[in-house]
């Protein structure tokens, strides 16, 4: 074997050496640190700089632009997830299950919950454990329905106007007038009786690929 | 101590530049030791008699990966905290593409031109001027190139995360294709040698 060894030039015993390497590196995984480590003047910042929110209207624009540098994550339990509202590129991950969810502490995140609570116990969670592109959709689901399906453009110029009935019809929803109470939201979301949302609410906007050209 | 030491607090900003500049004496000192101060041996590459440029860049990608992978498998190196370029699949295309392009015509790429004017070759010090004037009319222009610019945005993804692979399983094939491409180097280099060879021999004869 030494013998062996001693025949080959130093680029072959280096070349070895890679190749050994590489065969030992197929089990490894990158570990994370586990650690949190909270910094109060980071966090501070990145709320006074407004970088923890996202305005579901910002959403509804790159989601109708096809943009997929974020990944959308639905913090509802599965049963809440599954009756819908759903916003379109959106992925159910419930809070426990973030730990495993394979997302990576630099992209995009964005969280949407039923309520902002929920949303904001996330944020603070992947935030502190060093998640610097996390954002909460303004609103959560709520917000989502009443400024992108359902829009309230009273008193709004005609060209924000024809935007908002644009933007809200790309993912089958309505603008409406005035104060009405119109807005089809499922029980979960509101306790007056009020119908259903129509069907294509939540089916209109093919659900896109969260990564990909 | 983890790594990366300046997202840990190990030093500051002001102390990262000093960081930053003996890094980049060295990368200087590497290209300067690789002959890649000189246009010729850069150009060669694409003329296939040398390919020392693919075996170069190819060998310090695989001793990166390697050192990074074992660093953040004994726990001293945080991968999740090293800075991705984001990747924008269309724009970075046309980009290499660009890059190429330039690289053959001026017979450098960004760092060898610094390097190549450090070592005071004027053709270098035009190619590093040339680069500025670019990034410069790349600046002025950008609102015209910004479709483009911002098309295809797929995030700060890793072919691992990408494909869904395992990490190692990645390394591994990387150091494959390495050996691989250096051998498949070493063959080209002899044929072509051998080619020039036949072609002076029958010059001298046709003289």
């Amino acid at each position: 074997m030494l013998k062996f060894i001693r025949t080959l030039s130093t680029n072959q015993r280096l070349a070895a050496l890679a190749l050994v390497l590489g065969v030992v590196a197929i089990p490894a995984t990158p570990a994370g640190s586990g650690r949190a480590t909270i910094s109060a003047r980071e966090m501070t910042w990145l709320m006074s700089r407004g970088a923890d929110r996202v305005d579901p209207r910002t959403l509804a624009d790159w989601i109708i632009q096809g943009r997929s540098d974020y990944r959308l994550i639905d913090l509802r339990d599965a049963a809440a997830f599954a009756a819908g509202p759903r916003i379109p590129t959106a992925e159910n991950i419930p809070v426990a299950a973030l730990e495993d969810a394979g997302l990576a502490p630099d992209e995009k995140i964005l969280l949407v919950a039923a309520d902002g609570a929920r949303a904001a116990q996330a944020w603070f969670l992947l935030t502190a454990q060093g998640y610097t592109g996390v954002a909460i959709v303004r609103g959560g689901i709520r917000g989502w329905t009443e400024d992108v399906l359902y829009p309230n453009v009273d008193g709004m110029s005609a060209a924000a106007r024809a935007r908002a009935e644009a933007v809200s019809a790309h993912f089958g929803g309505s603008a409406r007038m005035g104060g009405g109470a119109a807005i089809p939201l499922p029980p979960s979301l509101s306790q007056a009786a009020v119908p259903p949302p129509p069907p294509s609410a939540t089916k209109a906007a093919p659900r896109k690929k969260r990564e990909g050209c | 101590m983890m790594a990366p030491l300046l997202k840990y607090g190990a030093f500051g900003a002001e102390t990262s530049l000093v960081v930053a500049f003996v890094l980049g004496l060295g990368f200087g000192f590497a290209l300067e030791r690789a002959g890649f101060g000189s246009a010729r041996k850069l150009v060669s590459q694409f003329y296939l008699d040398d390919l020392a440029v693919f075996k170069v860049m190819f060998t310090a990608i695989v001793t990166a990966m390697l050192g990074v992978t074992y660093l953040s498998w004994m726990g001293l190196l945080d991968l999740s905290r090293v800075y991705l370029v984001p990747t924008f699949l269309a724009p970075q295309i046309v980009g290499g593409l660009l890059l190429g392009i330039g690289f053959v015509i001026g017979g450098y790429c960004p760092g060898t031109a610094l390097a190549a004017t450090a070592t005071g070759r004027f053709d270098g010090l035009v190619y590093g001027l040339g680069l500025y004037a670019g990034t410069v009319a790349f600046a002025e222009a950008f609102p015209l190139v910004k479709p483009l610019y911002e098309a295809t945005p797929m995030g700060q993804t890793t072919i691992p995360r990408y494909f869904h692979l395992p990490y190692g399983l990645v390394v591994f094939a990387v150091v494959l294709m390495a050996l691989g491409g250096f051998a498949g180097a070493g063959w080209v280099e002899k044929k072509m040698a051998a080619r020039k060879d036949a072609a002076s021999r029958q010059r001298t004869a046709e003289a």
